[in-house]
Protein backbone atom coordinates (compact mmCIF):
# COMPACT_ATOMS: atom_id res chain seq x y z
CA UNK A 1 0.00 0.00 0.00
CA UNK A 2 2.73 2.74 0.68
CA UNK A 3 4.63 2.05 -2.02
CA UNK A 4 1.69 2.53 -3.98
CA UNK A 5 0.88 5.93 -2.29
CA UNK A 6 3.87 7.31 -2.70
CA UNK A 7 3.99 7.09 -6.57
CA UNK A 8 1.02 9.72 -6.55
CA UNK A 9 1.31 13.32 -5.54
CA UNK A 10 0.82 13.81 -1.86
CA UNK A 11 -2.27 14.44 -0.24
CA UNK A 12 -3.69 17.78 -0.35
CA UNK A 13 -4.60 17.44 3.03
CA UNK A 14 -1.40 16.06 4.23
CA UNK A 15 0.36 19.44 2.33
CA UNK A 16 -2.06 21.56 4.12
CA UNK A 17 -0.82 19.67 7.39
CA UNK A 18 3.07 21.27 7.09
CA UNK A 19 1.63 24.54 6.68
CA UNK A 20 -0.15 24.14 9.87
CA UNK A 21 2.77 26.06 12.50
CA UNK A 22 0.47 23.92 15.30
CA UNK A 23 1.19 20.82 14.04
CA UNK A 24 4.62 18.89 15.82
CA UNK A 25 7.07 16.58 14.25
CA UNK A 26 5.05 14.00 16.90
CA UNK A 27 2.00 15.06 14.40
CA UNK A 28 3.81 14.72 11.32
CA UNK A 29 5.94 11.73 12.47
CA UNK A 30 3.84 9.86 15.02
CA UNK A 31 5.98 7.39 17.09
CA UNK A 32 5.17 3.23 16.10
CA UNK A 33 3.83 4.04 13.04
CA UNK A 34 6.86 3.75 10.46
CA UNK A 35 4.58 3.62 7.31
CA UNK A 36 2.72 6.90 8.29
CA UNK A 37 6.44 8.58 8.80
CA UNK A 38 7.62 7.33 5.69
CA UNK A 39 4.37 9.04 4.24
CA UNK A 40 5.33 12.58 5.80
CA UNK A 41 8.53 11.99 4.50
CA UNK A 42 7.33 11.59 0.82
CA UNK A 43 4.63 14.69 1.60
CA UNK A 44 7.57 16.78 2.87
CA UNK A 45 9.10 15.94 0.03
CA UNK A 46 6.44 17.20 -2.63
CA UNK A 47 6.02 20.02 -0.69
CA UNK A 48 9.68 21.29 -1.04
CA UNK A 49 9.37 20.29 -5.03
CA UNK A 50 6.35 22.15 -5.26
CA UNK A 51 7.69 24.92 -3.96
CA UNK A 52 10.79 24.98 -5.94
CA UNK A 53 8.65 24.86 -8.93
CA UNK A 54 7.09 27.94 -7.95
CA UNK A 55 10.02 29.70 -7.70
CA UNK A 56 11.90 28.45 -10.96
CA UNK A 57 8.43 29.47 -12.34
CA UNK A 58 8.20 32.30 -11.43
CA UNK A 59 12.11 33.28 -12.13
CA UNK A 60 11.77 31.82 -15.67
CA UNK A 61 8.09 33.28 -17.11
CA UNK A 62 7.56 35.82 -14.66
CA UNK A 63 4.79 33.85 -12.86
CA UNK A 64 3.59 35.31 -9.41
CA UNK A 65 5.71 33.29 -6.69
CA UNK A 66 6.36 33.06 -3.28
CA UNK A 67 8.42 36.52 -1.61
CA UNK A 68 11.39 35.68 -0.55
CA UNK A 69 9.94 36.24 3.47
CA UNK A 70 7.63 33.10 2.76
CA UNK A 71 10.49 31.04 0.84
CA UNK A 72 12.33 31.46 4.12
CA UNK A 73 9.66 30.51 6.13
CA UNK A 74 8.87 27.45 4.14
CA UNK A 75 12.50 26.11 4.58
CA UNK A 76 12.92 26.75 8.48
CA UNK A 77 9.25 25.22 8.74
CA UNK A 78 10.67 22.36 7.01
CA UNK A 79 13.75 22.39 9.13
CA UNK A 80 11.58 22.50 12.34
CA UNK A 81 9.71 19.21 11.50
CA UNK A 82 12.55 17.18 9.89
CA UNK A 83 15.30 17.95 12.30
CA UNK A 84 13.68 17.45 15.62
CA UNK A 85 12.29 13.72 13.68
CA UNK A 86 16.09 12.98 12.85
CA UNK A 87 17.07 14.10 16.64
CA UNK A 88 14.49 12.12 18.56
CA UNK A 89 15.88 8.39 18.59
CA UNK A 90 12.31 6.76 19.55
CA UNK A 91 10.99 7.71 15.99
CA UNK A 92 13.24 4.99 14.22
CA UNK A 93 13.24 2.56 17.50
CA UNK A 94 10.17 1.92 17.35
CA UNK A 95 10.11 0.38 13.95
CA UNK A 96 9.56 -3.15 14.20
CA UNK A 97 12.43 -4.38 12.16
CA UNK A 98 16.22 -3.10 11.72
CA UNK A 99 15.59 -2.79 8.35
CA UNK A 100 13.11 -0.51 8.57
CA UNK A 101 14.62 1.53 11.09
CA UNK A 102 17.18 2.50 8.56
CA UNK A 103 14.79 3.06 6.09
CA UNK A 104 13.15 5.56 7.91
CA UNK A 105 16.24 6.51 9.25
CA UNK A 106 17.49 6.98 5.40
CA UNK A 107 14.64 9.21 4.42
CA UNK A 108 14.66 11.31 7.29
CA UNK A 109 18.72 12.22 6.02
CA UNK A 110 18.14 12.25 2.19
CA UNK A 111 15.01 14.74 3.13
CA UNK A 112 17.50 16.84 5.05
CA UNK A 113 20.17 16.61 2.64
CA UNK A 114 17.79 17.97 -0.24
CA UNK A 115 16.34 20.81 2.60
CA UNK A 116 20.52 21.76 3.13
CA UNK A 117 20.68 22.30 -0.80
CA UNK A 118 22.37 19.27 -1.18
CA UNK A 119 21.72 17.19 -4.85
CA UNK A 120 20.55 14.26 -3.54
CA UNK A 121 20.38 12.09 -6.52
CA UNK A 122 19.16 8.11 -7.50
CA UNK A 123 22.58 6.07 -6.41
CA UNK A 124 24.93 6.38 -8.97
CA UNK A 125 28.71 6.93 -9.19
CA UNK A 126 29.56 10.82 -8.84
CA UNK A 127 25.92 11.14 -7.93
CA UNK A 128 26.50 12.56 -4.52
CA UNK A 129 27.59 16.74 -4.65
CA UNK A 130 27.65 19.33 -2.67
CA UNK A 131 26.71 23.21 -4.19
CA UNK A 132 29.41 25.10 -5.07
CA UNK A 133 29.37 28.77 -4.75
CA UNK A 134 29.01 29.59 -7.84
CA UNK A 135 25.88 27.61 -8.14
CA UNK A 136 24.49 30.03 -5.16
CA UNK A 137 21.66 32.50 -6.18
CA UNK A 138 20.75 34.32 -3.12
CA UNK A 139 17.35 34.56 -2.01
CA UNK A 140 16.97 31.07 -3.73
CA UNK A 141 14.56 28.58 -2.16
CA UNK A 142 17.30 26.24 -2.40
CA UNK A 143 19.44 27.88 0.18
CA UNK A 144 18.82 27.27 3.54
CA UNK A 145 17.94 30.63 5.41
CA UNK A 146 20.59 32.08 8.09
CA UNK A 147 18.00 31.39 10.58
CA UNK A 148 17.94 27.95 9.73
CA UNK A 149 21.69 27.17 11.14
CA UNK A 150 20.26 27.25 14.68
CA UNK A 151 18.76 23.66 14.24
CA UNK A 152 22.07 22.26 13.62
CA UNK A 153 24.14 21.61 16.56
CA UNK A 154 25.66 19.13 18.68
CA UNK A 155 23.01 16.88 19.51
CA UNK A 156 21.70 16.55 15.76
CA UNK A 157 25.26 15.32 14.86
CA UNK A 158 25.03 12.38 17.16
CA UNK A 159 22.08 11.49 15.86
CA UNK A 160 23.40 11.30 12.24
CA UNK A 161 26.38 9.20 13.15
CA UNK A 162 24.51 7.46 14.97
CA UNK A 163 22.32 6.75 12.24
CA UNK A 164 25.28 6.66 9.85
CA UNK A 165 26.52 3.50 12.15
CA UNK A 166 23.48 2.02 11.64
CA UNK A 167 23.30 2.09 8.26
CA UNK A 168 27.17 1.02 8.09
CA UNK A 169 25.86 -1.87 10.03
CA UNK A 170 23.14 -2.97 7.34
CA UNK A 171 25.03 -5.75 4.93
CA UNK A 172 22.68 -4.26 2.15
CA UNK A 173 23.70 -2.66 -1.59
CA UNK A 174 21.25 -0.37 -0.71
CA UNK A 175 23.34 0.46 2.86
CA UNK A 176 26.60 0.80 0.58
CA UNK A 177 25.75 2.71 -1.98
CA UNK A 178 22.60 5.30 -0.56
CA UNK A 179 22.55 5.01 3.21
CA UNK A 180 25.91 5.43 4.00
CA UNK A 181 26.86 8.06 1.68
CA UNK A 182 23.72 10.43 2.46
CA UNK A 183 24.37 10.02 5.96
CA UNK A 184 27.90 11.04 5.68
CA UNK A 185 26.53 13.74 2.86
CA UNK A 186 24.30 15.35 5.47
CA UNK A 187 27.15 15.50 8.55
CA UNK A 188 29.63 17.52 6.17
CA UNK A 189 26.46 19.52 4.46
CA UNK A 190 25.66 20.47 8.09
CA UNK A 191 29.09 21.73 8.77
CA UNK A 192 29.12 24.11 5.81
CA UNK A 193 25.68 25.76 7.02
CA UNK A 194 27.03 26.22 10.76
CA UNK A 195 29.96 26.76 12.66
CA UNK A 196 28.98 25.19 15.39
CA UNK A 197 28.23 22.05 13.91
CA UNK A 198 31.40 22.25 12.39
CA UNK A 199 33.23 22.59 15.52
CA UNK A 200 31.46 19.58 16.96
CA UNK A 201 32.28 17.56 14.20
CA UNK A 202 36.21 18.36 14.54
CA UNK A 203 35.94 18.12 18.22
CA UNK A 204 33.71 15.21 18.04
CA UNK A 205 36.13 11.93 19.68
CA UNK A 206 34.62 9.32 17.36
CA UNK A 207 35.13 11.19 13.95
CA UNK A 208 38.95 10.05 13.01
CA UNK A 209 37.97 6.24 14.14
CA UNK A 210 34.92 6.47 12.08
CA UNK A 211 37.27 7.86 8.59
CA UNK A 212 39.32 5.09 9.24
CA UNK A 213 36.90 2.69 9.09
CA UNK A 214 34.90 4.41 6.08
CA UNK A 215 38.20 4.82 3.65
CA UNK A 216 40.23 2.26 5.22
CA UNK A 217 38.51 -1.18 6.83
CA UNK A 218 35.02 -0.89 5.03
CA UNK A 219 35.21 -3.96 3.04
CA UNK A 220 32.61 -2.49 0.58
CA UNK A 221 34.46 -0.63 -2.10
CA UNK A 222 31.18 1.31 -2.79
CA UNK A 223 31.65 2.92 0.90
CA UNK A 224 35.14 3.81 0.89
CA UNK A 225 34.61 5.78 -2.78
CA UNK A 226 32.17 7.46 -1.98
CA UNK A 227 33.44 8.35 1.58
CA UNK A 228 36.88 9.47 -0.43
CA UNK A 229 34.71 10.94 -3.17
CA UNK A 230 32.95 13.19 -0.71
CA UNK A 231 35.77 14.12 1.42
CA UNK A 232 37.21 15.12 -2.21
CA UNK A 233 34.58 17.53 -3.05
CA UNK A 234 34.56 19.42 0.04
CA UNK A 235 38.11 20.19 0.05
CA UNK A 236 39.04 19.98 -3.43
CA UNK A 237 38.81 22.49 -5.91
CA UNK A 238 35.84 23.88 -7.72
CA UNK A 239 35.26 22.86 -11.95
CA UNK A 240 35.84 25.95 -12.80
CA UNK A 241 39.37 26.19 -11.41
CA UNK A 242 38.74 29.10 -8.44
CA UNK A 243 40.36 27.26 -5.78
CA UNK A 244 38.53 25.87 -3.04
CA UNK A 245 34.87 25.26 -3.33
CA UNK A 246 33.57 27.97 -0.70
CA UNK A 247 30.82 26.85 1.38
CA UNK A 248 31.39 30.02 3.85
CA UNK A 249 31.05 32.02 0.86
CA UNK A 250 27.41 30.17 0.01
CA UNK A 251 26.59 30.51 4.03
CA UNK A 252 27.09 34.04 3.97
CA UNK A 253 25.45 34.75 0.87
CA UNK A 254 22.60 33.02 2.53
CA UNK A 255 22.88 35.26 5.70
CA UNK A 256 22.59 38.34 3.64
CA UNK A 257 19.40 37.37 2.66
CA UNK B 1 51.58 -1.09 18.42
CA UNK B 2 50.82 2.80 18.99
CA UNK B 3 51.37 4.42 15.91
CA UNK B 4 53.53 7.49 15.59
CA UNK B 5 52.27 10.93 14.56
CA UNK B 6 52.17 10.84 10.82
CA UNK B 7 50.43 14.37 10.37
CA UNK B 8 53.99 16.44 10.59
CA UNK B 9 54.18 19.60 11.04
CA UNK B 10 50.47 19.92 11.69
CA UNK B 11 49.47 20.98 15.06
CA UNK B 12 47.53 17.58 17.12
CA UNK B 13 44.61 19.44 17.77
CA UNK B 14 42.64 21.66 14.82
CA UNK B 15 40.58 24.01 16.32
CA UNK B 16 38.39 26.16 13.92
CA UNK B 17 38.23 29.54 14.70
CA UNK B 18 34.19 30.30 14.06
CA UNK B 19 34.68 34.13 14.43
CA UNK B 20 32.32 35.66 11.88
CA UNK B 21 34.21 35.71 8.33
CA UNK B 22 37.23 33.84 9.50
CA UNK B 23 38.85 31.15 6.91
CA UNK B 24 37.47 29.67 3.94
CA UNK B 25 35.17 26.40 5.45
CA UNK B 26 36.53 24.58 2.78
CA UNK B 27 40.34 25.43 3.97
CA UNK B 28 39.19 24.11 7.17
CA UNK B 29 37.70 21.18 5.87
CA UNK B 30 41.52 20.77 4.10
CA UNK B 31 42.76 21.30 7.57
CA UNK B 32 41.27 18.94 9.45
CA UNK B 33 41.02 16.24 7.13
CA UNK B 34 44.48 15.90 6.22
CA UNK B 35 46.06 14.79 9.24
CA UNK B 36 43.34 12.36 9.27
CA UNK B 37 43.64 10.90 6.22
CA UNK B 38 47.62 11.50 5.91
CA UNK B 39 47.78 9.37 9.35
CA UNK B 40 45.83 6.42 7.39
CA UNK B 41 48.66 6.47 4.75
CA UNK B 42 50.92 4.25 7.05
CA UNK B 43 48.00 1.98 7.63
CA UNK B 44 47.02 1.64 3.83
CA UNK B 45 50.30 0.21 3.52
CA UNK B 46 49.69 -3.26 5.14
CA UNK B 47 46.13 -3.36 3.66
CA UNK B 48 47.04 -3.40 -0.09
CA UNK B 49 43.46 -5.08 -1.48
CA UNK B 50 41.60 -1.79 0.77
CA UNK B 51 44.21 0.92 0.08
CA UNK B 52 43.29 2.78 -2.93
CA UNK B 53 40.84 5.16 -1.89
CA UNK B 54 43.33 6.40 1.38
CA UNK B 55 45.90 6.87 -1.39
CA UNK B 56 44.34 8.33 -3.90
CA UNK B 57 42.60 10.67 -1.56
CA UNK B 58 45.76 11.92 0.04
CA UNK B 59 47.08 12.17 -3.10
CA UNK B 60 44.58 14.36 -4.27
CA UNK B 61 44.87 16.78 -1.12
CA UNK B 62 48.51 17.26 -1.14
CA UNK B 63 48.23 18.59 -4.10
CA UNK B 64 45.47 20.46 -3.60
CA UNK B 65 46.79 21.70 -0.54
CA UNK B 66 50.18 22.60 -2.91
CA UNK B 67 48.47 24.26 -5.75
CA UNK B 68 46.70 26.79 -2.59
CA UNK B 69 50.16 27.25 -0.85
CA UNK B 70 49.09 25.87 2.30
CA UNK B 71 50.94 25.73 5.19
CA UNK B 72 49.01 22.68 6.87
CA UNK B 73 51.42 20.53 5.46
CA UNK B 74 55.08 20.93 5.82
CA UNK B 75 56.47 19.15 2.75
CA UNK B 76 59.89 18.70 3.78
CA UNK B 77 58.95 16.81 6.77
CA UNK B 78 56.50 15.12 5.29
CA UNK B 79 58.52 13.55 1.86
CA UNK B 80 61.17 12.58 4.54
CA UNK B 81 58.41 10.16 6.38
CA UNK B 82 57.06 9.02 3.31
CA UNK B 83 60.41 8.47 2.15
CA UNK B 84 61.41 6.41 4.82
CA UNK B 85 57.85 4.07 4.28
CA UNK B 86 59.00 3.59 0.96
CA UNK B 87 62.48 2.53 1.92
CA UNK B 88 60.74 0.01 5.06
CA UNK B 89 58.57 -1.19 2.74
CA UNK B 90 58.78 -4.86 1.31
CA UNK B 91 56.57 -6.02 -1.61
CA UNK B 92 55.03 -8.84 -0.79
CA UNK B 93 52.66 -9.42 -3.52
CA UNK B 94 53.35 -12.47 -5.63
CA UNK B 95 50.88 -13.21 -7.86
CA UNK B 96 51.07 -11.31 -11.13
CA UNK B 97 49.34 -8.94 -12.52
CA UNK B 98 48.36 -7.63 -8.35
CA UNK B 99 50.03 -4.54 -7.94
CA UNK B 100 50.07 -2.74 -4.76
CA UNK B 101 49.34 1.48 -4.78
CA UNK B 102 52.54 2.60 -3.46
CA UNK B 103 53.08 6.62 -2.44
CA UNK B 104 56.14 8.49 -3.03
CA UNK B 105 57.13 11.52 -1.49
CA UNK B 106 59.73 13.46 -3.65
CA UNK B 107 61.84 16.47 -2.09
CA UNK B 108 63.20 19.33 -3.52
CA UNK B 109 66.56 18.28 -2.19
CA UNK B 110 67.66 15.87 -3.58
CA UNK B 111 70.83 15.91 -0.82
CA UNK B 112 67.96 15.49 1.67
CA UNK B 113 66.57 12.15 -0.35
CA UNK B 114 70.41 10.31 -0.63
CA UNK B 115 70.73 11.02 3.25
CA UNK B 116 67.92 8.81 4.04
CA UNK B 117 68.90 5.95 2.04
CA UNK B 118 70.01 3.25 3.54
CA UNK B 119 69.98 -0.70 3.60
CA UNK B 120 67.19 -2.38 3.27
CA UNK B 121 65.27 -5.39 1.43
CA UNK B 122 64.16 -2.79 -1.17
CA UNK B 123 67.14 -0.81 -1.73
CA UNK B 124 66.66 2.73 -3.46
CA UNK B 125 69.36 5.07 -5.09
CA UNK B 126 68.95 8.41 -6.21
CA UNK B 127 70.54 9.94 -8.97
CA UNK B 128 70.06 13.73 -10.23
CA UNK B 129 70.85 14.23 -13.79
CA UNK B 130 72.24 17.89 -13.97
CA UNK B 131 72.50 18.36 -17.48
CA UNK B 132 68.87 17.57 -17.71
CA UNK B 133 67.77 18.50 -14.60
CA UNK B 134 66.07 15.48 -13.69
CA UNK B 135 66.06 12.65 -11.45
CA UNK B 136 66.28 8.73 -11.56
CA UNK B 137 65.25 6.62 -9.12
CA UNK B 138 66.84 2.80 -8.98
CA UNK B 139 65.14 0.05 -6.98
CA UNK B 140 67.43 -2.58 -6.11
CA UNK B 141 66.77 -5.70 -4.71
CA UNK B 142 69.40 -8.14 -3.80
CA UNK B 143 72.34 -6.60 -5.75
CA UNK B 144 70.07 -6.46 -8.79
CA UNK B 145 68.68 -3.33 -10.53
CA UNK B 146 64.62 -4.19 -10.25
CA UNK B 147 62.84 -0.81 -11.47
CA UNK B 148 63.88 2.74 -12.41
CA UNK B 149 62.40 5.65 -12.55
CA UNK B 150 62.47 9.06 -13.73
CA UNK B 151 60.86 12.20 -12.91
CA UNK B 152 61.39 16.08 -13.55
CA UNK B 153 62.83 18.15 -10.46
CA UNK B 154 60.47 20.71 -11.91
CA UNK B 155 57.49 18.96 -10.59
CA UNK B 156 59.33 18.86 -7.18
CA UNK B 157 57.90 18.67 -4.28
CA UNK B 158 54.81 16.49 -5.17
CA UNK B 159 53.94 13.29 -4.83
CA UNK B 160 54.36 10.01 -7.54
CA UNK B 161 52.02 7.34 -7.51
CA UNK B 162 53.93 4.59 -8.35
CA UNK B 163 52.52 1.03 -8.86
CA UNK B 164 54.98 -1.80 -7.54
CA UNK B 165 54.35 -4.71 -9.22
CA UNK B 166 55.02 -8.36 -7.65
CA UNK B 167 58.54 -8.76 -9.60
CA UNK B 168 59.39 -5.60 -8.10
CA UNK B 169 59.59 -3.41 -11.62
CA UNK B 170 58.13 0.27 -11.24
CA UNK B 171 56.57 1.34 -13.72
Amino acid sequence: MYDFLVKLPADEKALETIDDPSVSYLDMFPLGQPFKCLYAVHALRDYLKSRRSKTAASETDGQEGDTDERRVAFSIRAMSLIVPAISDPQITAQCRSPELQIELGSALVELFVSLLGGQVNPPSKGALMFRSSSSCRPCSDQELPASAARFLDGPLLERLLAILSLALSADTPESATKHVPHCLQSILQSCCASDAFMSAFCAHPAVPRLFEELLLNERRVEVRESTARLIRQICGPTEEGEGYVNCASATISCRRS
Amino acid sequence: MPLPPFHVGVPNTFLLDSSPGSADAAAKFCGFFWPLVSRLVRLAMARPNNSAEVLDLCFDMLRTLRDAQSDVVNLEDLSNDWFDLLLGYTTFEVRPGCFNHFLFATSPNPALLVRRIRPSPTMLTLSRLASSGSYTLLCWRAGRQVGRMSFRSGLCPFILRTRMAGTGSLT
